[in-house]
């Protein structure tokens, strides 16, 4: 079978590429999905980063924590991961791809103004860590000792001081702030002794430093909260977050495209499969149609080969007999006459003159009936119907036979009249008549007589003829009408046994048929149908 | 055969599919940068044995911190103003080498640089890979830019074949200034007394050094020299109680600080504070060298930064303290 590509197969190969073209944009709409969301897991690290660095920085101004390490590595560590999420994923849309390298490198500009103020609390922070440790224990120091040595005008300046500047670094309010720089000014413009100058000078150099350092830290901490990076780094994450969805939902719509592109071609390929089975099983359907048709016409020509060889063996076999019989009965006459002619009677010449002319009949009558059997098997039988008047034809034939009926067989007809006209091969027709009447005069006893009826039956013109003479034996009727069979009951009367068989092939020819009525030793009727009328 | 093939497509298909991964959730939550073991009580954290770095570009790196081809005259390596057997930095109080004036500022130590955050007196770089222009380019010191080195590197060749089997693109310029810093990274030094004190060997401070660390604390020093390194995360004005400098005089060039290079006035004076990872071994101190021993800078470190005079017996138990910060030295390079 020639393989060729039907509509259904081009559908379903079509199908295919743009299930694999869905397939494709889905995959890529997968993958940017997918490094959108480790881009994503990026962002959400820098979160927390900037989170923590505010919280260790809160740590560090509140004194829990007093290094910067923590923090230090906190801002170097947002810095390398907002220096990477500059750069987007490489597979994403050019479109995504700069929103979200625009809204990175806000947020790295963010961290480095936030990383400065980080700086800068760090550099404060230090200094105002420093002194808050020394200026208590130096001013209580101090305080003592002034009680001790000077009276408790300057111990209570100091202490003042020192209760002053201590409330405004643990709880940093201008109305603190003020106090404190009062007190401040206080001790600053007291007279001290001078064993205390140096002592005077370090406490008011840390008052001074935590005075100066407590709103500067308060400042930097605050500028820190408010810090645009948080917010940098959330546009961020909200761009992502976006871009994500948007790949997500271009995903599954690529998936749900994929879907019926994939049922699409199920169903295609499906309905092609079906197709070209049920092709396959016409043609397979056809071929052996055609297989069978072959076989039955060789059978049929084989059959007819059969049939031919078996005539011409049994034509061979029956000139070896039938032939030779007038031949031999010829020839002897034609000898004695030749031999002995002159000298016989006129009389007994004749009779032999008589004898090879009924042998030169016999053998006429011989091959009339060969001939017609011979072109009836071969399908060659000549069947030229024409309209005939059944009357006419009758008579006609009854009066050829005149001499065969003699006076021992007197001929009944009985014609119904008037037949309208028939149409029949006349000489066809004459074959099956004269046999008929033939056969009635050769098997009858001299006087039995002989009745011939034609008449209608519908489309049929049936022609009925019948004897008193020997009969045919019930054991003979099945082969009666074949070539050269003769009943068992025929004893000396000559005949070919093709009579019959002449008959029968005459009355199919005309799409009619030939019965037999018989009774052994009483009679035999024998009964033809031609298709000769119009049905009407 | 041909429908068989159908079959096996659609199939493979729709497995392939149904099998192909659902874009996943968020990962999990990246690690944050470990937080220090630091207390309020222990504002500080040993360092590590060892810095893990690709084996190659130390080796690398090793060679090159003696290459005296990285000088434009091709007779000063950085060995010159770094030596090994004193802590890593130089022995004067400025470094001076053969036919050029001396430098600026005291050469700093090249140990521990893995865990600084700032680099250079001034503070002003923030990666050791940046920071190496400030020595390269210096006409005191390298005199030539990274660039110029390279090529006379690469015109020497015997760099060539090390740098192809160390990074993909061979002898560049980013790569010779990754290779000396990962060199410069590797030099650790481990196991200090103090080190071995923070991982909880009480015993590793003696008494006295014992004391200096609390007096260390309580004085405020700890305020700026913290962290693993001991210093060395910040930048702090020198003098910020008392005027350092009226007080010493002839303010230089070297003396501007950071504002050498950020032109602010409020960056003048402003120093990076230095680590104090091993500084028993690196004196002189202080950026201009003018103390000569770790008592003179203690001295002038709490008077000018602390605004405080400490007793004899409060700077020797600091010094004692600050000894034990001395850590195994790495070894020279070859």
């Amino acid at each position: 079978m020639k393989r060729k590509l039907s509509v259904l197969r081009i559908a379903w190969l079509a199908g295919l590429g743009a299930l694999g073209a869905q397939w494709v944009f889905a995959e890529r709409a997968r993958s940017e999905a997918a490094q959108l969301t480790r881009y994503g897991a990026e962002i959400a690290v820098a979160q927390a980063l900037d989170t923590r660095l505010h919280e260790q920085v809160l740590q560090s101004r509140q004194g829990l924590v007093t290094h910067y390490d923590d923090i230090v590595r906190s801002v170097v560590a947002l810095d390398e991961v907002l220096a990477a999420l500059q750069e987007p994923p490489p597979g994403l849309t050019e479109a995504h791809r700069v929103a979200l390298r625009e809204a990175a490198r806000s947020a790295a500009l963010a961290h480095r103004e936030e990383a400065a103020l980080v700086e800068g609390f760090k550099t404060e922070n230090a200094v105002l860590r420093s002194s808050a440790r020394i200026f208590p224990m130096a001013a209580r120091q101090l305080r003592d000792e002034l009680r001790r040595s000077q009276g408790a005008d300057a111990g209570r300046l100091v202490n003042d001081l020192l209760v002053a500047v201590l409330q405004h670094e643990a709880s940093p309010t201008a109305a603190h702030r003020e106090l404190a720089l009062e007190a401040h000014r206080a001790v600053e413009e007291a007279w001290f002794g001078a064993a205390s100058v140096h002592d005077v000078e370090t406490v008011l150099m840390h008052s001074e430093a935590i005075n100066e350092r407590v709103p500067r830290v308060a400042e930097l901490v605050r500028e820190l909260l408010v810090a645009r990076s948080r917010e940098a780094i959330a546009t961020l994450s909200t761009r992502t977050s976006e871009a994500v969805a948007a790949e997500a939902l271009e995903a599954e719509r690529r998936r749900v495209a994929i879907f019926l592109s994939l049922a699409a071609v199920a169903a295609l390929m499906l309905a092609d499969l079906v197709q070209r089975y049920r092709s396959q099983a016409q043609h397979e359907a056809l071929v052996a149609r055609r297989l069978a048709s072959a076989n039955d016409a060789l059978l049929r020509e084989q059959a007819r080969e059969k049939e031919l060889s078996d005539l011409k063996t049994r034509f061979v076999s029956m000139t070896s007999h039938e032939f030779r019989t007038p031949l031999s009965v010829i020839l002897s006459s034609a000898e004695l006459l030749e031999a002995y002619g002159d000298r016989w009677t006129p009389a007994k010449r004749s009779d032999h003159f008589a004898r090879v002319k009924g042998a030169v009949d016999t053998m006429k009558e011989l091959l009339d009936a060969v001939l017609v059997l011979g072109k009836s098997d071969a399908g060659k039988l000549e069947f030229r119907p024409a309209p005939m008047d059944v009357s006419r034809f009758v008579h006609e034939v009854v009066d050829s036979m005149a001499s065969t009926f003699d006076d021992a067989h007197p001929v009944e007809l009985a014609i119904d009249e008037p037949l309208p006209e028939a149409r029949v091969d006349e000489k066809l027709a004459t074959h099956v008549l004269s046999n008929l009447l033939s056969n009635a005069v050769k098997y009858s006893p001299a006087g039995g007589p002989v009745e011939l009826s034609a008449r209608r039956e519908g489309a049929d013109l049936v022609l009925t003829v019948s004897d008193h003479g020997i009969g045919i034996a019930e054991c003979d009727r099945e082969r009666l009408f074949e070539s050269f069979h003769r009943g068992s009951n025929v004893g000396v009367i000559p005949g070919t046994g093709l009579g019959l068989a002449v008959v029968k092939r005459a009355a199919v020819a005309h799409g009619g048929d030939v019965e037999v009525r018989s009774t052994e030793g009483e009679g035999t009727t024998f009964e033809v149908r031609l298709r000769a009328f119009d049905p009407s | 055969m041909n429908r068989l093939v159908h079959l096996a497509l659609l199939s493979v298909s729709g497995l392939v599919y149904g099998c192909a991964p659902e874009a996943s959730a968020w990962d999990a939550e990246r690690e944050l940068p470990a937080l220090s073991t630091a207390s309020p009580e222990d504002p500080f954290e040993p360092l590590p044995e060892r810095v893990a770095l690709d084996p190659r570009r130390v080796a690398l790196g090793e060679r090159l911190f003696g290459e005296r081809l990285l000088s434009k005259r091709g007779d000063a390596a950085c060995l010159d103003c770094h030596h090994f057997d004193h802590g890593g930095a130089d022995r004067g109080p400025l470094s001076q080498l053969p036919g050029r004036e001396p430098t600026a500022l005291n050469s700093l130590s090249v140990f521990n640089l893995a865990f600084a955050d700032r680099f250079n007196w001034n503070g002003y770089y923030r990666t050791l890979e940046a920071q190496l222009d400030a020595p390269m380019v210096n006409p005191r010191v390298m005199g030539q830019s990274l660039r110029e080195a390279r090529a006379a590197l690469e015109a020497d060749g015997r760099y060539t074949r090390d740098f192809e089997a160390a990074y993909s693109d061979g002898l560049t310029e980013a790569n010779l200034r990754d290779a000396i810093a990962t060199y410069e990274r590797s030099l650790v030094t481990p196991n200090a007394p103090f080190d071995r004190y923070l991982r909880g060997e009480r015993a590793a401070l003696g008494d006295q050094a014992f004391q200096g660390y609390r007096l260390f604390k309580t004085y405020g020093c700890a305020s700026c020299h913290q962290g693993r390194n001991v210093g060395g995360n910040m930048v702090q004005k020198l003098g910020v109680l008392r005027d350092y400098f009226a007080d010493r005089g002839e303010v230089g060039p070297g003396d501007l600080g950071l504002a050498a290079i950020t032109q602010r006035e409020e960056d003048r004076f402003v120093f990076r504070v230095p680590s104090l990872r091993n500084v028993a071994l690196t004196a002189p101190y202080l950026h201009d060298g003018s103390a000569a021993t770790l008592e003179d800078a203690v001295e002038i470190m709490a008077e000018y930064q602390l605004g405080r005079f400490l007793s004899t017996e409060e700077v020797s138990a600091i010094v004692a303290f600050l000894h034990a910060l001395t850590g195994e030295q790495p070894g020279a390079p070859r």
